[in-house]
């Protein structure tokens, strides 16, 4: 039961959206999708402390255990009750609440984002080398992109955006839909598999 | 100094521990950063949805409106605590299979529709440069990904040799595009230092 | 001159100089132009023949690190919209922390700047669990009920006159502009709002997703969409309103000059060692 009962619940509500979107069973089709969404949606709302469970139940045992770096597992905890009271006493949308999400959250947050532009630069510049065909072609590319989307493109050589216009528009945009429904096929394919019972990985109980 | 101010600093210093990394890597100041990011942004979370989701569903929904039938998609989501309990956890596997199931369902039942528009929409008419040119590369792109056909000769062998060419022009075009996103990222940081903070830019 | 060398640059140079290449154009901005492409036209024309006091559906759907490039979109997207007295219905799916109070922030300046209220002329509906697909269908057909009746506030919708005037997608909605990062994004709101209701869906993307959704555009799912702060730029320019994304461009042009540079540099240190051997 432990292991067919997941799979039987996957493919009734699977089974119960096709049915009341694809036939028309009057009024009950909407009335029962609504219902359904809601569930969804309210089922959702009430799971919302696994991960903050899961994330205090790492952190409280690395300073228990006084496992490498615990210290800051242990400024993570104080930090995250500290902020729970603040934003419950002074309301999400406070100005001491935006205050710690906007101006310390927000900005490491982008901060450590915005790092990646500093790597992709770097690895552009390890890694792009006219070594072959296929090499030479992505690089080429790669460069009247840059080239043609920042205006300075215009005014080293003229009409460079029209050509990044041109390859992002019909070569870029064709290969980008050879590989969407090639993509389409598969993620269709392997929602039938998970229906059917046939992809069980996510049950804990293999494939 | 008013409130902006302080909190223009504070951003500041934020995103200073933040690239301290890009000089030394991991060290104490990006690692305090990130605990820092990890507990504000669940505290957030916690108080966001208490506030817009759980207390209207409970106190409007069901205590003021009467819904009741909403306790059994509330009993579904607390089932996934389940996990927490040794020996108990196929039962989180339940909340969790209703979720998939609600997915797929999804999936097969909407996006056919938004998938065939891609095929239809690929055979166009050929009285164009930029048409044959598109439908070339959708149909050796897709030679290209037939894994399962042999390709070492023929039309299949060269076409999907085309269609790793054509491939190469995309992704080529995607760096190029993902680079100029990168690089905004770090614009808009540097807007927060120079010009909010320091006031050193107009 | 040793050759190879120039493909063993530290890359904490290129770091430093990358930054001092995109400062230097924010005390001297060059005031490059900034020429107008197709699919950025194509987002102002679908906004601009909607009929004046239209409701337009703007989903901020970012995180905090694609906001820069986002939120000029936000601004522009606002300004053209309270131009033609068009109702603003905000939400924002893709993150909690930094969607709701970025939308509010950017609406409410432009907002403020031309005389529009909240609640008569534009709400902020916040961010919820679980949007796709579940919140998106709910949506469709019952605003209030999708969003559990409050504003991102937490204030009840039912005090709000624009809510009065607007119950559904389904019958009360124009146009969907939706910025985009991830998912939720422009891709579930295509598959189960805007295809289903044959409603236009617009929007802008993060460069990082622009070259992977061209297709859409093609074959008319997307009305045109913005990539990045290039295209808030284009945009602000045909709005006729300069703000953070004509700033950003002209250090993107020394930024990307300088990668490229670098990437000539690579080779030749690459071709230097290969003749060599």
């Amino acid at each position: 039961m432990k292991r067919q009962l997941p799979i039987i619940i996957v493919f009734v509500t699977a089974l119960f959206v096709m049915v009341t979107k694809f036939f028309d069973l009057g009024t009950f089709s909407k009335t029962a999708q609504d219902e359904l969404n809601l569930w969804i949606t309210v089922s959702s709302v009430f799971a919302f402390l696994l991960g903050p469970i899961n994330l205090v139940r790492l952190h409280w045992s690395n300073v228990e255990k006084k496992r490498p770096n615990w210290v800051y597992s242990a400024i993570l905890l104080v930090v995250l009750v500290i902020s729970t009271i603040i934003m419950f006493v002074d309301g999400v949308n406070g100005k001491v609440s935006l205050f710690i999400v906007d101006k310390i959250a927000n900005r490491i947050d982008s901060a450590i984002y915005a790092m990646l532009g500093f790597y992709v630069c770097s690895a552009a510049y390890r890694s792009f080398k006219l070594k072959n065909t296929e090499a030479s072609i992505l690089l080429i590319s790669a460069v009247i992109l840059m080239l043609g989307q920042a205006p300075i493109g215009d005014a080293i050589i003229p009409n460079t955006s029209k050509l990044a216009e041109w390859i992002l528009t019909v070569p870029n945009s064709a290969g980008m839909r050879g590989i969407r429904i090639g993509a389409s096929i598969g993620a269709f394919a392997a929602s039938i598999r998970v229906i059917l019972g046939l992809e069980r990985s996510w049950t804990g109980t293999g494939s | 100094m008013t409130l902006e101010q302080w909190g223009n600093i504070t951003a500041t210093i934020c995103i200073i521990m933040a690239w301290s990394y890009l000089y030394k890597g991991e060290n104490p100041l990006y690692t305090f950063a990130e605990h820092i990011l990890v507990a504000i942004a669940t505290a957030y979370g916690i108080a966001y949805t208490w506030e817009t989701q759980l207390k209207p569903r409970v106190m409007t929904d069901m205590v003021k409106n009467g819904k009741w039938s909403l306790l059994i998609p509330a009993i579904i989501g607390i089932l996934i605590y389940a996990w927490f309990f040794k020996g108990y956890e196929w039962i989180a596997r339940l909340t969790m299979a209703f979720w998939i199931g609600h997915g797929a369902g999804y999936a097969l039942a909407f996006n056919p529709p938004v998938f065939l528009k891609q095929v239809f929409d690929s055979f166009i008419r050929l009285n164009s440069f930029n048409n044959i040119v598109y439908f070339l590369v959708v149909i050796t792109a897709l030679m290209y990904f037939a894994f399962t056909l042999r390709k070492d000769r023929g039309i299949l062998k060269y076409g999907s040799q085309f269609g790793r060419y054509a491939l190469m022009v995309a992704f080529g075009s995607a760096y190029g595009s993902i680079t100029m996103a990168y690089l905004s990222l770090i614009i808009g940081q540097l807007q927060i230092i120079f010009k909010d903070t320091l006031h050193l830019v107009k | 001159m040793n050759w190879q060398k120039l493909q063993w640059i530290d890359v904490r140079i290129l770091y430093v100089i990358i930054l001092l290449c995109l400062l230097i154009p924010m005390f001297k901005p060059i005031g490059l132009p900034v020429s107008i492409s197709e699919n950025t036209r194509k987002v102002f024309e679908a906004i601009e023949s909607l009929p004046d006091g239209s409701v337009i559906w703007v989903s901020h759907d970012t995180g905090p690190g694609n906001a820069p490039e986002l939120n000029p979109m936000i601004s522009a997207v606002a300004r053209q919209a309270f131009r033609k007295n068009c109702k603003i219905i905000a939400t924002s799916f893709f993150n909690e922390m930094v969607g709701p109070a970025l939308t509010q922030e950017y609406i409410e300046s432009v907002a403020k700047e031309m005389g529009k209220e909240y609640g008569v002329d534009w709400i902020n509906l916040g961010y919820r669990v679980n949007a796709s697909p579940a919140i998106l269908q709910l949506l469709i057909d019952d605003i209030n009920k999708a969003m559990s009746g409050v504003d991102w506030k937490g204030e009840p919708l039912d005090k709000f006159p624009i809510m009065k005037e607007v119950k559904s997608i389904r019958n009360d909605v124009d146009l969907i502009f939706v910025t985009t990062v991830g998912t939720p994004g422009y891709g579930d709101w295509m598959t189960y709002v805007a295809e289903p209701l044959g409603k236009p869906l617009t929007g802008g993307a993060s460069l990082t997703m622009y070259s992977g959704l061209q297709q859409y555009i093609r074959s008319g799912q997307l009305k045109g969409f913005l990539g990045g702060l290039r295209g808030a730029a284009e945009y602000e320019q045909l709005l006729k309103a300069p703000g953070k994304g004509l700033a950003g461009m002209d250090a993107q042009s020394l930024g990307h000059l300088t990668v490229i540079i670098f990437l000539i540099l690579g080779n030749i240190g690459y071709f230097a060692s290969r003749k060599k051997a």
